[in-house]
């Protein structure tokens, strides 16, 4: 009995490593990582974070991050967090509500991120970017800016 | 009459073929793990990590007590209580990596899976020695290999992409260790190079660097093919340790290099893993020096602690 938990247990070990390499190609996940043993195999994650509030008429207003309030500060620190480890896994559904419910002037907010890495085809810094946008409702839509 | 055919498993590729009680070497290798796991504990106590992972203070005291209380019952008590002391570690590390969950190390994974197979086995019983010592060489072979194979599907090994990036950007201690591979002044070029997007190539001109960047990987993944083999296992060992800690001189991850050497050893004739406990003891209680900011040993670990 036990002799076949082990074998289970390696096998699982041994076959791991790829699924999170999927994980990693699919959604950016931080390759050094939740146990894929990809350590220095890449740079480590760089994110940025944009906040921006849209009011009722439709504008857009970027929030600078010197405006954050303490809770939103400790709110963002987590999202990116989160977001450089799981990549776009990582949701910023409760960020969004923290800065809605600290900002009664906008109707919903985007969260843009940027994750930058290194394209192994031409070695060039690159980045994948997501806007999303967080309505007080609680949907979550695309985003397209209006400069594309 | 029939002879009954011997089955041979994959599992035992890393069998010993001496056939010796590997106890001893394994109650060591025991004692060994929670002892890492205790300085781990106490290396957050005494170095809170930055939100949003920070412990509450009182939790993670209480993880270190607990865990030096494990490592002191499996160094002294009993065999019966040191599989017991392994079993009760369990939740308190699954506790821990959750909380610093999805930053978690994969050391921190690899020393909950090690502590959960010497908590399953029991070295009084016949056979059991040689099946946890089987299934950690197994570990070792399966975390070499991926650190290689990983390495080549991420791509920036081929042509030396990490490395530049890496000696150019990456530190201090890249530049200080590995910075004689780029001549002067491509690591200049490096240097100089933006970080935004278009910036690049990360590619160093030359040899040296792709030659050793694509020796990385390949090493990994020939030495872990090696320790199945039983004729070259201990020079494959051997090799391995001097890769693990010529990677580790820049980064300093000594937590990992240590659990890992930990695991090679295992491969080792004469019980290293019982002879050097003191060794090993002591480079804990430098790393715990270290991370408690005693002066002169800051430099053996990462500005983050552990």
């Amino acid at each position: 009995m036990k002799r076949r938990v082990l074998k289970g247990v390696l096998v699982a070990l041994a076959l791991w490593p790829a699924a999170q390499f999927a994980l990693t190609q699919a959604w950016a996940v931080n390759p050094w990582k939740l146990f894929g043993f990809a350590m220095y195999s890449v740079p480590g994650p760089r994110v940025e974070l944009e906040l921006i509030g849209v009011l009722p008429d439709g504008r857009g207003m970027r929030i600078d991050r010197r405006a954050y309030s303490p809770r939103e500060h400790r709110l963002a620190s987590r999202f990116l967090s989160y977001r450089s480890e799981l990549g776009f896994l990582a949701r910023g559904d409760e960020l969004a509500d923290g800065v809605l419910a600290l900002r009664p002037e906008f109707e919903s907010v985007v969260v843009h991120t940027r994750r930058y890495w290194i394209d192994p085809e031409t070695a060039l810094v690159t980045s994948r970017d997501e806007h999303i946008r967080h309505g007080r409702d609680g949907r979550r839509t695309p985003f397209e800016p209006p400069d594309g | 009459m029939e002879t009954p055919r011997l089955e041979r498993s994959w599992l035992d590729w890393t069998a010993d073929p001496s056939g010796t009680s590997a106890a001893p070497h394994l109650q060591a290798f025991r004692v060994l793990i929670l002892l890492h796991l205790c300085v781990q504990a106490w290396a957050w106590a005494l170095r809170p990590l930055d939100h949003p992972y920070t412990f509450p203070p009182l939790a993670i005291h209480g993880c270190a007590v607990a865990l030096t209380l494990a490592a002191a019952v499996a160094s002294f008590g009993s065999e019966r209580w040191g599989r017991m002391a392994c079993l009760a570690s369990l939740p308190i590390v699954a506790f821990e990596l959750a909380w610093v969950f999805p930053a978690t190390a994969n050391h921190h994974y690899l020393s909950l899976l090690i502590l959960g197979l010497c908590g399953l086995f029991d070295l009084r019983r016949e056979g059991e020695d040689q099946l946890l010592l089987q299934g950690l060489r197994w570990v070792a072979v399966i975390v070499f290999f991926w650190a290689g194979a990983q390495k080549a599907l991420h791509g920036l090994y081929f042509r030396g992409e990490f490395l530049s990036w890496a000696v150019a950007v990456g530190g201090e201690r890249w530049a200080a260790l590995f910075g004689w591979l780029l001549p002067g002044a491509e690591l200049t070029r490096l240097q100089e190079l933006p970080q935004n997007v278009g910036s690049g190539p990360w590619r160093a001109a030359g040899l040296v660097v792709p030659l050793v960047s694509n020796a990385v990987w390949v090493g990994e993944i020939v030495l872990a093919v090696g320790m199945l083999v039983v004729r070259i296992r201990v020079v494959a060992v051997l090799l391995a340790l001097g890769l693990v800690y010529a990677i580790q001189l820049a980064p300093r991850e000594f937590m990992f290099a240590l659990l890992y050497t930990n695991l090679l050893l295992l491969f080792l004739p004469g019980e290293p893993n019982r002879r050097l406990l003191p060794v090993f003891a002591l480079a804990y209680a430098l790393l715990v020096g270290a991370v408690a900011g005693v002066p002169g040993l800051e430099g053996l670990v990462k500005q983050a602690g552990l």
